[in-house]
């Protein structure tokens, strides 16, 4: 795919696909993708030779013989991009992170749009690292933000921390049972639990589905959340009300989404690396991770065929 | 009345506008470009020169680039001075009508603002009445004045002997007796089409009109983008949209083909205001071909050549001896020629300033760097952009750097030395910048003097870079101690090269801890 005859805008046209960047803290995620977007049209203007799309002719006298008139063939330049501009990709997000976090980000160039569409109707989870520390509390609820309250915070130890933790988890796992759209009482919920395929089907309130805490060195603390239907700012929120219920405050440090979805940060891109060779790579890496099979709303992650299958043969049967 | 005195007035500029039409392009293209300069045109001169011609023969007031529909504003259309300079030639200028802008054309990449600021100032002087002509008039010959006196270098040739050059018939008399003639307060001559003043002065607007009860206030024409009030026209207004497509006559026209093939990026030119219009309407061979053959002759190299017109295409308007006069000027300050030839091809803006102009920069420059004449003269040489960025920025920055970074004025000038392209970077990058080093990674003043080009960095790769050293347990920045870290390879070498040589590790374990971050 790197060096071969195709003009620029044939190239352009053919790069379609879902892929996954890591986001840097800092960064507004919308001038990132427009970056992207940007650089990866220019490089690929710049890479790749321009073909006239047309040949116009002219009627010029022959250099032989004025009088005579000879047809010389004149490219259009038209399409040239030094008059069109470079080369437009597509590109679009559909769970982009704010500001202040960073982590894996799923883009779909041209065709791949469809599916990063779908899925927010596949109602995929994420997994957050978010680092908090105690003894603050700000506007934003994160470490960068105007301090409003100072507590102390020698009160709370691990063990608390962790009881507090677990506390929050089994309370949203309650609500996760709600919104998995099966009743809770009948032996469909029973075999989906045991295999621990109760999530949520569909649109909810952000719920975690499982959090954990990493690393407690007073007043740091690192939990690893996986949730759905959550936003950055939500996070930091979660953060502050472990505050509150530690009777102290918390503000969070740094909130770090590892995967989304499928998609982990091994699969992610760095900026720098997005151009036209390993993005094309990246995508071709992971078109198996975004089959339509998995895109299907409702799915879940199935870790043998044969239990997906063996759903499928329900619902067929209902 | 307000209505027929409309419809009257848009009628009348459409027949005028249908009378020109541009001889390079076909009949095919009529992109909306085509319709701002057919309209635009000297409406006065229905002469059978056509309009490029006359464009380029010094018609005076040809620009006729309003801000806003002013189709009933006399005043508008009246005041050439109001008009930019960008495409007036030595003979415009010689009558000083266009004096005055053309000390701005060097800031007008940033100062459009300022350009309709100015016409706003005018506009608003002489207001509703309509007899703003002899106003108007009277505006200008002060103007006049006041440029005549401040451009006294030499620079613009004499008024009278251009007077004589002046080969249009009607226009120039025109121009030159604006000032003479006392207008009544009607201009109630029945020509539209030999005087100076467009197709509205057979249109008679009593004075009682000007004070009006009508749904219009006349100050709201200058808001309102109504091109006319039945709406059945075609909009012949000036073209405000930011991108105006060039595409559609590029394969008509001989010009716009040869600039692409040399690499002129006619997307970017098209992006400017007024740039694509001007491009459109060059002829090759009379008129650019001269300027980029001066260019050539500077010692710009001719790769550089499609960069330079895409960066600055009002230079194909330039005339040729004002040119030459700036890069003599550079020449009397003692740069020479091969520095000349990179200052050109790196600030494709520097030529369009005037002689005036450049002086002030560079005694500007000198006297708040305290620099001496070779300082000077290294810092442009190494960033001639510093010349055409404008001022307000590099003054904000010097202010900041001395009283919110404190740096003392010696250290300030060896920064400006070792690194000028700080001096026109945003305040508030330079700020955090400085933040960072100084704050998080503790590296003192005297540091931070040594290596200036960190003012050109960007944070975030500071703090990438610094983390990850922390990690390692190697961030040390103090040159007392062993294992120091040298700030300016800290941002300046590529990843490898950082991996390998200062932080001792594989470039994959730098990007897995990217990843962690």
């Amino acid at each position: 795919m790197l060096q071969t005859t195709k003009s620029a805008a044939e190239v352009a046209s053919r790069l379609s696909g879902v892929f996954a960047v890591y986001k840097p803290p800092g960064l507004n995620s919308s001038k990132m993708i427009a970056s992207i977007k940007e650089n990866l049209g220019k490089e690929i203007t710049a890479t790749f030779p321009w073909e006239p799309h047309r040949h116009d002719y002219r009627l010029l006298p022959s250099p032989d013989d004025p009088t005579q008139l000879t047809r010389v063939d004149i490219p259009s330049l038209f399409k040239h991009p030094l008059v069109k501009g470079h080369e437009k990709v597509p590109m679009y997000c559909q769970f982009p992170l704010d500001t202040l976090s960073s982590g894996v980000v799923v883009l779909g160039i041209r065709d791949g749009i469809k599916k990063v569409r779908a899925m927010f109707d596949a109602h995929y989870s994420r997994q957050y690292i978010v680092e908090g520390k105690f003894g603050l509390a700000t506007d934003n609820h994160d470490a960068s933000g105007k301090v409003v309250e100072r507590t102390t915070y020698d009160h709370i130890s691990g063990e608390k921390l962790a009881r507090v933790v677990s506390f929050l988890q089994r309370n949203h796992q309650n609500l996760t049972t709600e919104y998995a759209g099966v009743d809770i009482q009948s032996q469909e919920a029973y075999e989906l639990a045991s295999q621990g395929l109760l999530r949520p089907r569909m649109t909810s309130p952000p719920l975690v589905l499982a959090m954990r805490c990493l690393e407690y060195r007073p007043p740091n603390f690192t939990l690893e959340v996986q949730c759905v239907h959550e936003t950055p700012q939500w996070l930091r929120k979660l953060v502050h009300d472990i505050g509150l219920e530690l009777r102290s405050t918390a503000v969070s440090t740094k909130v770090r989404r590892t995967r989304d979805g499928y998609f982990t940060s091994d699969d992610a891109l760095l900026i720098k690396h997005c151009k036209y060779e390993f993005v094309a790579e990246a995508i071709e890496r992971s078109r198996h991770l975004v089959s339509w099979k998995k895109l299907k709303p409702g799915s879940n992650f199935a870790r043998k065929d044969s239990e997906l299958k063996s759903e499928e043969l329900h619902e067929e049967d209902r | 009345m307000k209505a027929i005195v409309r419809t009257g007035a848009s009628a009348a500029l459409i027949r005028s506008a249908t009378n020109h039409f541009l001889p390079t392009v076909s009949a095919l293209a009529i992109p909306r470009c085509l319709v701002t300069c057919a309209q635009n045109s000297n409406h006065a001169s229905n002469n059978s020169t056509p309009v490029l011609r006359a464009w380029v023969s010094k018609q005076t007031g040809c620009w006729g680039y309003f801000p806003r529909s002013s189709t009933v504003r006399l005043s508008a259309i009246t005041s050439e001075r109001s008009m930019p300079a960008f495409y007036c030639t030595a003979e415009c200028e010689a009558k000083n009508l266009t004096g005055p802008n053309d000390t701005s054309l060097g800031t007008n990449r940033y100062d459009e603002q300022h350009q309709d600021s100015t016409w706003t100032t005018d506009d608003g002087e002489g207001d509703e009445s309509i007899v703003k002509c002899g106003q108007a008039s009277t505006g200008a010959s002060g103007w006049q004045d006041r440029d005549c006196s401040s451009d006294d270098t030499g620079d613009e040739p004499d008024w009278n002997t251009n007077m004589t050059q002046q080969s249009f018939p009607g226009t120039s008399d025109r121009l030159c007796g604006a000032e003479g003639t006392t207008y009544s307060s009607l201009p109630s001559r029945n020509n539209p089409s030999s005087s100076v003043t467009p197709a509205l002065d057979f249109v008679k607007f009593p004075a009682a009109q000007t004070d009006t009860v009508g749904d219009l206030e006349p100050a709201d024409l200058e808001t309102l983008d109504v091109p006319s009030a039945d709406r059945h026209q075609p909009y012949t207004g000036p073209v405000r949209h930011a991108y105006v497509d060039l595409r559609n006559l590029v394969d008509h026209s001989e010009t716009l083909q040869k600039l692409v093939h040399l690499g002129v990026d006619l997307h970017k030119v098209s992006r400017k205001r007024h740039a694509a219009n001007l491009i459109a309407k060059l002829d090759f061979e009379s008129q650019v071909k001269e300027k980029l053959m001066f260019l050539l002759d500077v010692g710009v190299m001719r790769e550089n050549l499609g960069n330079i017109i895409s960066v600055n295409p009002f230079l194909l308007a330039v005339d040729l001896e004002r040119l030459e006069r700036r890069v003599q000027y550079l020449l009397s300050k003692k740069f020479k020629e091969e520095e000349i030839a990179v200052l050109v091809s790196r600030a494709p803006y520097l030529l369009q300033l005037s002689v005036q102009r450049l002086d002030n920069k560079l005694g500007w420059l000198q006297r708040n760097l305290q620099t001496t004449a070779t300082q000077t003269r290294h810092i442009v040489v190494h960033y001639p952009r510093v010349l055409t960025v404008s001022l307000a920025r590099i003054k904000a920055n010097l202010q900041a750097v001395q009283h919110q970074l404190g740096f003392s004025p010696q250290q300030l000038r060896s920064l400006a030395m070792g690194a000028p392209r700080m001096l026109s970077r945003d305040k508030y990058k330079i700020i955090t910048v400085f933040d960072y080093v100084h704050n998080e990674m503790g590296i003192p003043h005297h540091t931070i003097v040594c290596s200036p080009q960190v003012f050109n960095s960007r944070r975030r790769q500071l703090s990438e870079r610094h983390q990850f050293l922390q990690k390692l347990g190697r961030a040390q920045y103090d040159p007392a101690l062993p294992g120091y870290i040298p700030l300016d390879k800290l941002y300046k070498l590529p990843d490898t090269v950082f991996c390998t040589q200062l932080a001792k590790v594989t470039i994959q374990e730098y990007q897995d801890f990217l990843k962690t971050l």
